[in-house]
C-alpha cells in the first residue's frame, strides 16, 4: 500500500526528531563531567525529547546486591540515595534479569495484589522508591555496557499509554551508548576520588614531615642551646670559683639533659613506629611496678612543684603490653600532668578492673585542655603544644606517641578535660 | 469487507501491550461458552501468543476441554480491533516466555513481600489459527 503524503511527512518529522535527539545525546555523552551532572542531563534530554517527566536512574552499589538512586526527576520526593535490594520492584527485577519491562494499567496489577493481600491478611507495604501516587504505566530499561549492568532507568506516567513502541526501540538502541557514557563517568569519578584521597594522604605525610623537621630544627635545638649556655656559665663560675652558683646550675643541667633525653627518646620511638620498625613484645606487666618506675623518673619534678601525687592501684592489676611502650606512655602522660599542674596541685593515678581490660586513669588539677585542642592531640601538627604552668616547653609529640603505642598494644585512650583539670584514661588488655 | 490472515503483523503489536484489556472467549467440551477479560495477550512471534495463567479457572478448564478459542485485542493508538482464533498448545512454567510474562508479577510481589502468594502459575502458549479484522480506522468492517 502506498503511503500518503501526511504519513510521509509524519515519518520525516519523526526521523528529524530522532536525529536531533541523537545529536543532543551524543554531545552530552561525550562530555567528561561528574556522574551527577551526566545523569541529570540525560534525564533532562529524555524529558524534553520523549516527554518523560518522571524518571529515576539507579546504579548498582559496589557489593552488587543493591541499587541506589543517583538521579531523579519529576517526583514529589527525589529519593536520591535510597537503596533497594537487587530483586526489589520493577527496577530490581530488570537489574536481575537484564531485561526491559513495560507495564500498562499498573493500578490493575496493584488491585489484584491488594485483593490477595486482603484475602490472605497480608499488610500492604509502601514503596521504598520515589514514584507517582497514581502511576498507570512504567517502562524500566537496563543500561548494559560490555555485558555489565551499569544502571537501570525507570520512567513513570499517569497515562496508560505514554511511551510508544518506536520510542522504546529507539531508546534501547541508544541505551548501550548511554551505559558506556555512565560507565566512563563512574570510572572518572572513582579516579578523581582516588586522586583526592592520595593527595590528602600525601598532604598529611608532608605536614608530618614538616613537623618532624620543625621539632628537630627548633624544639630539639632550643634545649641543646640552653645546655650549651649553661655549660658556658659553668665554665665561667668555675673559673671564678663561685661554688653556690655552680650547685644551682647543676640542677638546671640535670633538668635540661632530662628534657633532651625524653625528646630524643620520643623522636626515636615515633620515627620507628611510623616506619613500622618498632617491635611490640607483649608481656604481663604489673601496673604497680611500672607506675613506681615512672614515678622514680619524675619524683624530683613532682617534689619541686610540691605536687601531691597519689597512686591508687588495684591489687594485682596486670596488663598485657610491651614494657618499653607502656613505660613511654606513662612517662609522657605523667610528664604532661606535671607540666600543666600548678605548684601544690594534685595528680591521682588510679586503676579500674574492667571485664577484659584494665583502666589506668591519670587525673590532674591542671589548667585543662581547650576543647578545640583535644581533637588534634593525637595528630602531629604545629602550634598545638602549650607552655606549662612554669613555661615548660613541649613538642606535641608526646600524646601522638601515647596514642600510637596504646593502639599498637590493642588498647584505647580517652580524655576528659575542664578548666579544673584533665583525666587521661588508658584502656589496656588485661593479662 | 472483513480481512482475514493467519499472521500477526507489526501494526497489531501495540494491541499486545496490555493497555486495553483483551476479551477471551472459550467453550467447554459440550459447547457452554465463557467470556472474560484478561490482563493482556503476550506476543511471542507472528504465529504464537501466550496468555498468563494466574487467576482464571473456568477459562483454563475450557481450554483443556476444548483447545480452540478466541481473543479480541484492540490497538490503543488506532483503536483497530482484531479477533484472533487460537489453539492451546502447551503450558510453560519456566523458560524465556514464562520469565518475560512473570517479570511484572514478580516485581509487584517483591515490593509487597508476597513472593509466595502472588505468582504467575504458567504461560499458556497458543498457536494463531486465523486473524479477523473487526474495526479499522474507526470503521466496522
Amino acid at each position: 500500500m502506498e503511503k500518503s503524503f501526511d504519513q510521509l511527512a509524519q515519518e520525516l518529522e519523526k526521523e528529524k526528531r530522532k536525529n536531533k535527539l541523537l545529536h543532543l545525546i551524543s554531545h552530552e555523552l561525550n562530555k567528561l563531567t561528574t556522574l551527577e551532572n551526566k545523569l541529570n542531563n540525560i534525564l533532562e534530554i529524555l524529558d524534553t525529547s520523549f516527554n518523560l517527566k518522571h524518571s529515576i536512574i539507579l546504579i548498582p552499589t559496589n557489593s552488587n546486591t543493591t541499587l541506589k538512586v543517583f538521579a531523579s526527576r519529576g517526583f514529589p520526593e527525589s529519593g536520591i540515595g535510597v537503596e533497594v535490594p537487587y530483586d526489589y520492584g520493577f527496577v530490581g527485577v530488570v537489574a536481575k534479569k537484564k531485561k526491559k519491562v513495560r507495564i500498562a494499567r499498573l493500578s490493575q496489577y496493584y488491585r489484584y495484589a491488594a485483593a490477595i493481600q486482603k484475602e490472605k491478611g497480608i499488610e500492604a507495604k509502601k514503596s521504598l522508591l520515589p514514584g507517582l501516587p497514581n502511576a498507570e504505566s512504567q517502562v524500566v530499561l537496563p543500561l548494559i555496557a560490555n555485558d555489565e549492568l551499569v544502571a537501570v532507568i525507570s520512567f513513570e506516567s499517569e497515562d496508560i499509554l505514554f511511551f510508544h513502541q518506536s520510542d522504546e526501540d529507539y531508546l534501547m538502541a541508544i541505551s548501550e551508548q548511554i551505559a558506556l557514557s555512565i560507565q566512563n563517568s563512574i570510572v572518572f569519578e572513582k579516579l578523581e576520588e582516588r586522586v583526592e584521597q592520595r593527595t590528602r594522604e600525601l598532604e598529611r605525610i608532608n605536614r608530618t614531615k614538616d613537623r618532624l623537621f620543625a621539632i628537630i630544627g627548633h624544639d630539639l635545638r632550643s634545649p641543646v642551646t640552653a645546655l650549651l649556655e649553661v655549660a658556658e656559665l659553668f665554665k665561667y663560675y668555675s673559673s671564678k670559683g663561685e661554688q653556690e652558683k655552680l650547685l644551682n646550675l647543676g640542677n638546671k643541667i640535670s633538668q635540661s639533659a632530662e628534657n633532651v633525653n625524653q625528646l630524643l627518646d620520643n623522636l626515636l620511638n615515633w620515627s620507628l613506629s611510623q616506619q613500622e620498625g618498632i617491635r611490640c613484645a607483649k608481656q604481663a606487666i604489673a601496673v604497680q611496678k611500672i607506675v613506681d618506675e615512672t614515678y622514680q623518673v619524675f619524683k624530683d619534678s613532682i617534689a619541686s612543684k610540691e605536687i601531691d601525687f597519689t597512686p591508687d592501684i588495684c591489687k594485682g592489676a596486670s596488663v598485657m603490653a610491651d614494657y618499653n611502650m607502656l613505660f613511654s606512655v606513662l612517662r609522657n602522660v605523667l610528664s604532661n600532668a606535671i607540666k600543666f599542674t600548678k605548684p601544690k596541685g594534685k595528680i591521682a593515678l588510679s586503676t579500674r578492673d574492667l571485664p577484659n581490660q584494665i583502666q589506668i586513669t591519670i587525673k590532674d588539677t591542671g589548667v585543662g585542655i581547650d576543647r578545640e585542642k583535644i581533637k588534634n592531640l593525637f595528630t602531629l601538627q604545629e602550634g598545638k603544644s602549650t607552655l606549662g604552668t612554669q613555661r615548660e616547653r613541649g613538642t606535641g609529640l608526646g600524646l601522638v606517641l601515647v596514642h600510637e603505642f596504646i593502639k599498637i598494644n590493642g588498647g584505647s585512650i580517652d580524655i576528659e578535660s575542664s578548666p579544673d583539670g584533665t583525666s587521661i584514661h588508658l584502656f589496656l588488655p588485661k593479662s | 469487507m472483513k480481512t482475514m490472515s493467519n499472521k500477526i503483523t507489526q501494526d497489531m503489536l501495540p494491541a499486545f501491550q496490555g493497555v486495553i484489556p483483551p476479551t477471551v472467549a472459550t467453550a467447554s467440551a459440550n459447547g457452554v461458552p465463557n467470556v472474560t477479560y484478561i490482563s493482556h495477550v503476550h506476543y511471542i512471534d507472528e504465529d504464537h501468543v501466550a496468555i498468563s495463567r494466574q487467576f482464571f479457572n473456568k477459562t483454563w478448564q475450557n481450554m483443556n476441554e476444548n483447545p480452540f478459542f478466541a481473543v479480541v485485542v484492540m490497538c490503543p493508538q488506532t483503536y483497530n480491533l482484531w479477533k484472533i482464533s487460537l489453539r492451546f498448545l502447551e503450558e510453560k512454567t519456566d523458560g524465556p516466555v514464562f520469565d518475560d510474562m512473570d517479570i511484572i508479577i514478580e516485581a509487584i510481589a517483591s515490593m509487597q513481600g508476597m513472593q509466595d502468594t502472588f505468582k504467575l502459575k504458567s504461560a499458556v502458549i497458543c498457536k494463531v489459527e486465523s486473524i479477523e479484522t473487526l474495526v479499522v480506522n474507526g470503521k466496522i468492517v
